[in-house]
């Protein structure tokens, strides 16, 4: 395409020389008698210089033998012949022979530098349009991409492929324009340990595979592997400059991922020790209540009286309750982990899953605290008996755990064509704002450093695994109320289970 | 009658301390958070409090930190074992001694024993010269230590050593607050220029088994009467 652009601009120099001269010449040749030999010398200047503007200093060279003929032949008497005759005209063409060459010179030095700043400039705004298309706050994978299309697309290669150090030997790391054959990459990334065999990119028009480093500082970022060109070799300077760019893009988008990458293990990491304090601060209290109670319960010197004692033997009785429902809490938590929780629903009466839930909680003085309001006979819902009784329990044990001792924990229970709401109301304090949204997290850890253990989140993930969830909020008169609601089975008229609400297993 | 209150967030193991030493002769009173545990405190003056340091309102470093602000009753942590971390700062912010969850009613007393103990006879240094632990008193204008009559000869740094424990014998000082405060603040890390002069100590005092100096691994050390069981 270059040399194609240059041929043309000479033939058009050319032409446009022979043309002017045509011209020049026959509008003097009508009053050649009046204008003297050097003025003429000066007019024919003018078809020379302008074709070594159009068609360079070629054109140029040409343009003085041809005005050199045509001044001696049209304009130097005598006349029609190249014989000079007069001395001082032999001045005149020597002149002109020399001021054509001289300016045909500098005018062509002219027009060179003016397409090499037009070279340069354009080049400037290749590279400039490329590397724009590196800034911004790209993912690596996207960034890769866009390298590899850019080089495809400005430089006109068949197919681009950007390799990366893998952990073992070289990866695609992306690829652009035709796909590359598997012989070719094969060729490319050989077993470890293995040297690849390449081209080194140069100028002339090889079509096989060539490669670029790209490094940064010395640094080997990855191998950009380019193969045949379409039209032309590429600008060479042109991709290595914008190889550096990239490198330097590249590499500083991998730093950024490892970064990101070594925030998340750390928030793992934090959130497994938030797990393991969670998990060991829930078993061990109520072990130290045990101890406790039983240690008291077996020293001699103290001397406990019937009713003391048998407090003791009810906390300890209790509190091995307790530790029981959270080691069933910890297998349901990995059930629930392992993505294994599938409800077996069966038609149950609501009132005998409150009942069951209740029983569940083991701790008989809190019980009495427990006061069941509404609860109507002969509801049924569609539930999972083991699931739901236990997200009564949790929620039940919640609500104590905040409830002050002697204020009542609230179960109410309403009904809807197709829906039976159940709420777990306490007199605590209530939820405090912030934490609504995270307290049914596992393992939250709620402000102070008490702990809302497992119970909760167990209690919303069987929830969830039923299609519902578990909502909260601060009741007017103070203290949180959970709620949830499960689909009703309803009675038909004669007081049966209606068939097809029967859900299978 | 002794007085001791009970800061916890758990009722069960309140009730079942409430019993175990209401039986053993002391008056108990309790509270479930922190902040109700500052105004009991002042309310019902107590000779010693039992501090869990898991509250749900303010954990108990701060409260030991509160607390030391108007107050020098001895206070011993209730902590879980994996706690170190919050043991250093609670005894750092003033808490004398800990006791680690779960424990038995009879090494709880035996704790609750020693620094009642250490507590009463704690010198008084603007009217006391002589502090007496155990067979060991310290004079502290002549700077002689002498043991069961016997005079110890002491370096500057080893009197310095011993009487900042005996200040408050039975406390437990972390490293890092005897470091900071006898070598002074760039030391807090150095520990073992403290083995060193501790053992030293010890056997200037004849303490072949640690029972004078008390090592709590990986916490700090505790200046106890030969006669304290633990």
């Amino acid at each position: 395409m270059h040399n194609a652009r240059k041929w043309r601009e000479q033939i058009n120099g050319l032409a446009l020389t022979a043309v002017l001269f045509l011209a020049v010449s026959s509008a003097m040749l009508f009053f050649r008698s009046h204008i003297s030999v050097a003025t003429s010398a000066l007019v024919l200047v003018i078809p020379v210089i302008w074709g070594v503007v159009i068609g360079g200093f070629g054109v140029g060279l040409i343009g003085i033998v041809l005005g050199f003929l045509v001044y001696d032949f049209i304009f130097i008497p005598p006349y029609y012949t190249l014989s000079v005759g007069q001395k001082q005209n032999w001045i005149a063409l020597g002149v002109y022979a020399v001021v054509v060459i001289l300016v045909s010179r500098v005018v062509a030095n002219l027009k060179d530098a003016r397409s090499l700043a037009l070279e340069r400039e354009k080049h400037a705004r290749q590279l400039f349009e490329l590397s724009k298309l590196l800034l911004g706050d790209k993912e690596l994978s996207e960034l890769l991409e866009t390298v590899t299309d850019s080089v495809q697309l400005a430089f006109h290669f068949e197919s681009v492929v950007l390799l990366l150090q893998g952990s073992e030997k070289l990866e695609v790391g992306a690829a652009s324009g035709q796909a590359l054959s598997n012989e070719d990459l094969q060729q490319l990334i050989p077993s470890a340990g293995v040297p690849a065999t390449l081209y080194r990119i140069s100028d002339d028009q090889s079509p096989s595979l060539s490669s670029l480093a790209l490094t940064v500082a010395g640094r080997p970022v990855g191998l950009l592997v380019m193969r045949g060109f379409q039209t032309q070799p590429p600008d060479i300077q042109l991709l290595s400059t914008f190889a550096n760019h990239a490198a330097l893009a590249i590499e500083q988008a991998q730093l950024k991922q490892q970064a990101l990458q070594a925030k998340l293990l750390e928030e793992t990491d934090r959130w497994r020790r938030a797990l393991l304090g969670s998990v060991s601060h829930d078993l061990r209290t109520p072990l130290a209540s045990i101890k406790t109670a039983a240690s008291g319960l077996s020293d001699p010197s103290v001397t406990l009286d019937q009713s003391q004692r048998s407090e003791l033997i009810d906390t300890i009785s209790a509190q091995t309750d307790r530790l029981s429902r959270l080691v069933v809490n910890l297998l349901d938590m990995t059930r629930i982990e392992a993505g294994v929780l599938a409800p077996r629903r069966t038609i149950v009466e609501i009132s005998e899953l409150i009942e069951e839930g209740i029983s569940a909680l083991g701790d008989r003085k809190a019980k009495e605290q427990i006061l069941v309001q509404n609860c109507p006979i002969e509801v049924f819902v569609s539930a999972d008996h083991a699931l739901i009784s236990q997200v009564i329990a949790n929620l039940l044990e919640n609500a104590l755990r905040y409830s002050p001792r002697g204020q009542p924990v609230t179960i109410d229970v309403s009904t809807t064509p197709a829906e039976v709401l159940l709420a777990v109301s306490d007199s605590g304090p209530g939820v405090p704002p912030g934490l609504k949204e995270h307290i049914f997290e596992m393992f939250n850890k709620d402000s102070g450093g008490g702990y809302a253990g497992l119970g909760l989140a167990i209690a919303d993930a069987f929830v969830s695994a039923h299609g519902g969830h578990i909502a909260v909020e601060n009741a007017p008169t103070g203290g949180a109320r959970f709620s949830f609601s499960l689909p009703l089975v309803p009675l038909d008229e004669s007081g049966y289970l209606s068939d097809q609400d029967t859900p299978g297993r | 009658m002794i007085k001791i209150l009970l800061v916890d967030d758990d009722r069960s193991l309140l009730r079942a301390l409430e019993i175990g030493l209401g039986a053993k002769g002391y008056e108990t009173a309790n509270s479930r958070n922190g902040n109700d545990g500052l105004a009991q405190a002042v309310l019902f003056s107590p000779d010693l409090i039992l501090l869990d340091l898991g509250l749900p309102d303010l954990n108990g470093i701060e409260f030991c930190r509160k607390f030391r602000t108007f107050s020098d009753t001895p206070i011993l942590v209730l902590s879980a074992a994996e706690d170190e971390m919050r043991k250093v700062e609670a005894l750092d912010a003033g808490a004398d001694d800990y006791v680690t969850k779960p424990f038995g009613m009879a090494e709880l007393e035996a704790r609750i024993r020693v620094a009642l103990r250490h507590a009463k006879g704690r010198p008084d240094r603007n009217t006391s010269a002589v502090t007496t632990v155990g067979a060991i008193s310290i004079d502290w204008e002549k700077r002689i230590v002498t043991n069961g009559g016997a005079a110890v000869d002491l370096t500057a740094k080893e009197f310095d050593l011993l009487s900042y424990l005996a200040k408050n014998s039975g406390k437990v000082y972390t490293h890092h607050q005897i470091l900071r405060d006898i070598w002074g603040r760039g030391y807090g890390e150095e520990t073992q220029y403290l083995r060193v002069y501790i053992n030293r100590l010890r056997k200037k005092l004849g303490d072949t088994d640690g029972k004078i100096i008390k090592t709590n691994p990986g916490i700090g050390y505790q200046l106890l009467d030969c006669d304290d069981e633990s």
